[in-house]
Formats: C-alpha cells, structure tokens, sequence
C-alpha cells in the first residue's frame, strides 16, 4: 500500500488489479506476494446470518477454513477485515514468506507479463529484501540476461554480503556484470544521493 | 529498462524520520505499533499482533501455531530452531495457515490504514501533530476495532 500511494502521486492510480502493469506507460508492478488490499473471491456460499457484516464472515472463514473453495479470481478490496468484497465471498490474497513456497500469490497473467518484461532489465535494484524466496529466484534466473548490473541496500553489512551471495549463486549461469550494495538502508540509500548515482550508472 | 525488488525491509525503513535504530525520545512505542514488522518478526510477539491476535478467536485457540510459523520463517528471532532449512518442509499447509492469514492481513491492513491517516496529518501540518495526540488518535482506532467486533 505504501507503494500504491506513492505510483498515485507519479500519475498511476491504482483502481483495479489490471492498472498496476496496463494503467501507465512506463511504471509496471509486479506483487507476487499478493497484496493486503488483494483478495480472491470465495466460491463457497456465506452461511453467516449476516452475510455482508465483514467480522461476522471472517470468524465463517476461521471454523471453515479447510473447505474454502478460494478461486484464482483477484480483486481489490479495503474493508478490514476482508470477507465480502462487492457483496462476493472473499479471502485475503497475501503470502506468508517461506522459502520453498511453490506458487506465486498473484494473477498468472501478471506473472506470464512479468516474465515478458524481465529479459528487457538491464540493472536491478534490490531493496530489503533477502534473496531468498527459491521460487522467485528462479523465475530471475529463467528470465534475466546475463551482464546486468545489480545493487543491493540491505540494513546492515552482513545482510547485504548475503544478499549479493544468493543472488551471484542464484544466477550463476547468467552473471551479472556488476554487483554493489549499500549496508545503511532504504533511508540512508535515498538521502544521500547513493540512488541518484546508481540511477545515473 | 529499471527493475526495482521491493521485500519487506523497503517498508521497515520508509519513515526517513524514524530510520530503525534512532533512539526515539518517547520510548519503543514507534517500532512496537508503526513500523511494519521484517519477513521474520511477521509472528513476534509484538503487541499490536497479540492484540489483533485476540481480535481472532479461532486463531488464538491455536496461539501455538503462530509460534510454530515464526520458527518457520527464514531468519527467525523465535526461540526454537531457527535453521533456515529446518522445519520448512513441515511448514502448514495453505488451508492451515487460512485462520493465521486472515489475522496477518487485518494486522497489515490496519497498519495501512493507520499510516494513511498519520501521512494525511503530516500533509495538513507539516512539523506533524504532537506525538501525544497521536497516541489518543491510536487509543480510538483501538476502540473502533473492538467496538466493530463486539457488535
């Protein structure tokens, strides 16, 4: 969500799942791991007698949670909790991180996209994040091109060692051309000119 | 072309007021309830997860799920083991994990909402509100969510 605010203020309002990668000419983005104002539609019917009282519904899903019929049908939503979404039986479409987890949370046409568009990168900026999600690096490794440049802006040195560790064993058959990182933060990153330069690179 | 990989630290250290670490004269309240927790503190102990935890009966019946997740999660601080290829392959099925997803995502959503009101403060003043009424601000929204459940 802190992203969705920030793309509106650079002309991408985001009104519907499509907008995030059709909306604007040269923002596209990509949530594998869902999203907390993503849901999927259910396919099973409210049997709560109060079917559009979100809380009521919620606690439906908890005692029946391992019938749920959850469809791969995305849709936004901002009721907190979120069970009903435009009257429709909803489940929340959000990922817990684990390393081995098989499956992406996120339309398939937006991954079958994603994967359209990763042979065009030409530098790669990580930001916080651990490089260790197997599935994730395997879909870099299936579709980057060899000779990128990468930077990684971790929050400390030891994280941000382990990071450009993952990542050269991870893409070890397409090698980067260069990779560099930042131990002080997204913050530090930003504010002290380290983004502008790597942008300029 | 710009590929830019956003993970959670991106959120952790998007407050260039409050970068983690800063000592903050008020004491740990900001880490504790604004910062949005890393991959692995996502089922700490924390105390707005607790008290979103509560919000949830079905899950906190089975709190000892949540602490059996946070030993899952790659890079855990949780007591237990903490290898990063233990217990990955036991981790619950998608079905198990629906009660805990369902917590997690109110937690994250109500974090949203929350900044979304602090950050509307902050455009109307500047110098942003004075920390105390922030914290009455949180007491209400507090109140709302039990209020809503309640009824």
């Amino acid at each position: 969500m802190l992203l969705e605010d920030a793309l509106s203020d650079f002309g991408l309002p985001i009104k519907a799942v499509t907008d995030y990668t059709k909306r604007h000419p040269f923002y596209k983005v990509f949530k594998v791991h869902g999203s907390v104002n993503w849901a999927r539609i259910v396919d099973n019917e409210i049997l709560s007698q109060n079917p559009k009282h979100d809380w009521s519904v919620t606690h439906e899903w908890i005692q029946r949670a391992a019938e749920l019929s959850v469809t791969d049908n995305y849709a936004l939503c901002s009721s907190c909790p979120t069970a009903v979404v435009d009257g429709r039986p909803a489940f929340p479409a959000i990922a817990i991180p684990v390393e081995k987890e098989k499956t992406f949370e996120c339309p398939s046409s937006l991954i079958e996209e994603l994967k359209t568009w990763l042979p065009e990168t030409t530098k790669t900026l990580v930001i916080g994040w651990r490089a260790t999600e197997e599935h994730f690096l395997n879909l870099l490794k299936a579709h980057l091109r060899p000779g990128l440049l990468f930077h990684v802006v971790a929050g400390n040195l030891q994280d941000a060692d382990e990071v450009q560790v993952r990542i050269h064993r991870a893409l070890m058959n397409k090698p980067p051309r260069h990779v560099s990182a930042g131990d002080k933060g997204f913050t530090d990153f930003i504010l002290s000119g380290d983004a502008e330069n790597f942008l300029a690179m | 072309m710009l590929l830019v990989i956003f993970g959670a630290g991106a959120s952790y250290d998007s407050a260039p007021t409050y970068p983690p670490g800063v000592g903050i004269p008020t004491g740990d309240h900001l880490n504790n309830f604004d910062r949005p927790p890393l991959a692995n503190e996502l089922f700490a102990d924390r105390p707005v997860f607790a008290q979103a935890i509560t919000l949830f009966s079905g899950v906190r019946a089975n709190r000892s799920t949540t602490k059996k997740a946070q030993r899952r999660v790659p890079g855990s601080r949780a007591a237990g083991p903490t290898s990063e290829s233990q217990g990955l392959s036991t981790w619950p099925s998608t079905i198990g994990c629906r009660p805990l997803l369902l917590a997690i995502h109110s937690l994250a959503l109500w974090h949203s909402v929350e900044r979304r009101r602090e950050g509307r403060y902050e455009l109307q003043d500047p110098a942003g509100p004075n920390r105390a009424d922030k914290h009455k601000e949180r007491a209400g929204l507090y109140r709302n969510i039990q209020l809503r459940h309640a009824t």
